[in-house]
């Protein structure tokens, strides 16, 4: 057990120092597996070739360029000023509307995109000036755009359960599937928390006009292709027409016509440079994956595990309590970690120990991805909050956490939710397979 | 010299790029052809691997030359502004000396690969090719990244073609705001 924390510190310290995560996860999974084989460097650089190799060119895991690429054409595709005009002619006329309609918009838009931070800096664009139109306070606003841009890390298709998936050998579908209720569940939380901050105190949020009939029928009839599309790729996934390869390929030739026929893709050199843009992403993913696959290698040969289980043995914590310490440490390190890092680095390490206690591996996904969803948006680096900020630098940063600590609540809400109730996670799972 | 090593970074960048579409297309003809004639590509998930290949490997080289790995920056102001060479250098070298293994192992892997002979599955081709790639991406990855290190005084994202700033949103980095 040493042998792993002393591990674990040694990667803490390398990424702090500011060494590349996948590097750095990399170096100290190799040296400490090929330690706990006696020094046996042969087997340790054996084990290196097959994991890049067998993770590199694996069939199934092209599901992670793929969606990365259907992301791409949809951000290319300027849909966040119709999301948003959707949203607004559906629930902008009410108190507090026009935040709402921003978290509907940003559920909308980083589902499809794929990207949190991309939905923060859009959105804020989009949907800021309208909510300062009407007298929203900028705490409010800005706290409703940073949070909302980490719906999409829940609501499939989601790269992080992808990576989880990977990381645990769970499949890819079911995480899908288990992740639509939460997804939902997260929404209506940030419905009900803008709603409350409105309730008490009714000069946040000012309701916006109300659209005609005629106007509201137009809006909704530009976002139908997107959600259709939507509709396609999990609907098939959820009947199972499709694996989840299968219909990253479709999501992504979709996307492809839609951003053709809107006509943001004019040319050779604009797609090409959505192509190279995919592939930059799917790239820095895929190193950090190489890394944690290691790292999980040698932490499986540790032994950490087994002496996790002894102590939770003997402390009598149960798999709730483990699972309770694992959001706890979680929740911690989200404030310094980005998500996908974060994912990586905690999951091989407790991952066999809830295995051996019979924890459900989907269930704990699902936990797992409302925490580093969490650490987005706490300080003191909140990577949307950041966003956010950059984007309006007139916005004092105090008050965009200020603004967002409704949303850290109602993150706290689902996930003691989820907790309490896995059903709601799943559920879906049993009933629809 | 500079001028070549920029081409050959921009051929790795559109090579990556062609390759993801095909995948794309690939994938998808083969669900349409499946339902819609009850005729699949044959061989496609031998096909997609290889480009699989093609899109991460060949992303990795531009991505590390391009300085463009996630990073954990929360300590980097502070040591910025105690040792900012020591830093970049012991990351610079960092990097360097980890590509440069992996490479050296993928190299490794490819020629195993090559001596056993084996053939895929489905499509018989040489199992040699798909880590024989991965180890060719890799090496001119790694020349690539050590000549923008030399030229650029330990600044290798300066010697980058690729507009590395449009990289913005898929992964949820700090530093390269998934993307």
């Amino acid at each position: 057990m040493e042998l792993a924390l002393y591990g674990f510190a040694c990667l803490l310290l390398l990424s702090f120092v500011g060494f590349p995560l996948g590097f750095s996860t990399l170096f100290v999974g190799f040296i400490g597996f090929a330690f706990t084989r006696e020094w046996n460097w042969e087997g340790a650089m054996t084990m290196l070739g097959q994991q890049v190799m067998e993770t590199g060119a694996n069939y199934s895991l092209s599901v992670i360029p793929l969606f990365i690429l259907m992301g791409s054409f949809i951000h290319r595709s300027n849909i966040s000023e119709d999301l948003f005009r959707a949203a607004f002619a559906f629930i902008g006329y009410r108190k507090g509307g026009l935040a709402q309609a921003t978290v509907l918009a940003c559920a909308g838009f980083s589902a499809v995109s794929g990207s949190s931070l991309a939905t923060a800096a859009t959105m804020t664009k989009v949907a800021m000036p309208h909510m300062r139109k009407y007298g929203y306070a900028d705490s409010l606003s800005s706290g409703v755009v940073a949070a909302g841009g980490t719906l999409g890390i829940m609501i499939p298709p989601s790269v992080p359960l992808i990576i989880y998936g990977l990381v645990a050998e769970e499949d890819i579908g079911k995480l899908f599937i288990a992740g639509t209720i939460p997804g939902i569940l997260l929404v209506f939380l940030f419905l009900a928390a803008v709603w409350i901050a409105v309730w008490r105190k009714p000069s946040l949020g000012q309701p916006g006009e109300r659209l005609s009939r005629t106007e509201r029928y137009s809006a909704y009839a530009k976002v139908w292709p997107v959600i259709a599309l939507f509709g396609l790729v999990l609907g098939g996934i959820y009947v199972g027409a499709f694996t989840p390869t299968e219909a990253s390929g479709i999501g992504a030739f979709g996307a492809a016509i839609f951003a053709f026929v809107r006509g943001s893709v004019r040319s050779w050199a604009v797609l090409l440079d959505i192509l190279i843009d995919s592939t930059k992403t799917s790239a820095i993913l895929f190193s950090v994956i190489f890394g944690a696959l290691v790292f999980s290698n040698f932490i499986n040969l540790s032994g950490l595990p087994y002496d996790l289980l002894d102590i939770v043995d003997a402390w009598s914590m149960g798999p709730l309590g483990v699972v309770l310490f694992v959001c706890l440490v979680c929740i911690v390190l989200g404030m310094v970690f980005e998500a996908i890092g974060l994912l990586l680095l905690i999951v091989p390490v407790f991952l066999p120990t809830l295995q051996l206690m019979g924890v459900d591996m989907i269930w704990f996904g699902i936990v797992m991805v409302v925490v580093v969803e969490m650490g987005l948006i706490t300080p003191p680096i909140g990577m949307n909050v950041f966003t956010v900020r950059a984007v309006m630098p007139d916005i004092k940063l105090g008050d965009i956490f200020k603004g967002v600590t409704a949303f850290v609540i109602a993150d706290l809400v689902a996930l003691a939710l989820i907790i309490a109730f896995p059903v709601i996670a799943v559920g879906l799972v049993g009933l629809l397979r | 010299m500079k001028h070549l090593f920029k081409s050959i970074e921009r051929l790795l960048a559109v090579l990556a790029g062609i390759a993801l579409f095909i995948m794309m297309a690939l994938t998808f003809v083969d669900v349409v052809g499946r339902y819609g004639f009850n005729k699949s590509i044959f061989g496609t998930s031998e096909i997609i691997e290889l480009l699989m290949v093609v899109v991460i490997f060949a992303g990795i080289a531009f991505v590390t030359v391009a300085d463009q790995h996630i990073k954990v920056d929360i300590f980097d102001p502070w040591i910025k502004r105690r040792a900012p060479k020591l830093q970049r250098w012991a990351v610079l070298v960092f990097s360097f000396a980890m590509y440069g293994f992996l490479t050296f192992e993928l190299i490794r892997h490819a020629i195993d690969s090559f001596q056993s002979g084996k053939r895929t599955a489905v499509l018989d081709g040489p199992q040699w090719l798909l880590p024989g790639a991965a180890a060719l991406f890799s090496i001119i990855g790694v020349a690539l990244f050590l000549a923008a290190i030399l030229t650029t005084r330990g600044h290798p994202a300066r010697a980058c073609t690729t507009e590395m700033d449009s990289i913005d949103s898929r992964h949820e980095s700090p530093d390269t705001p998934k993307p």
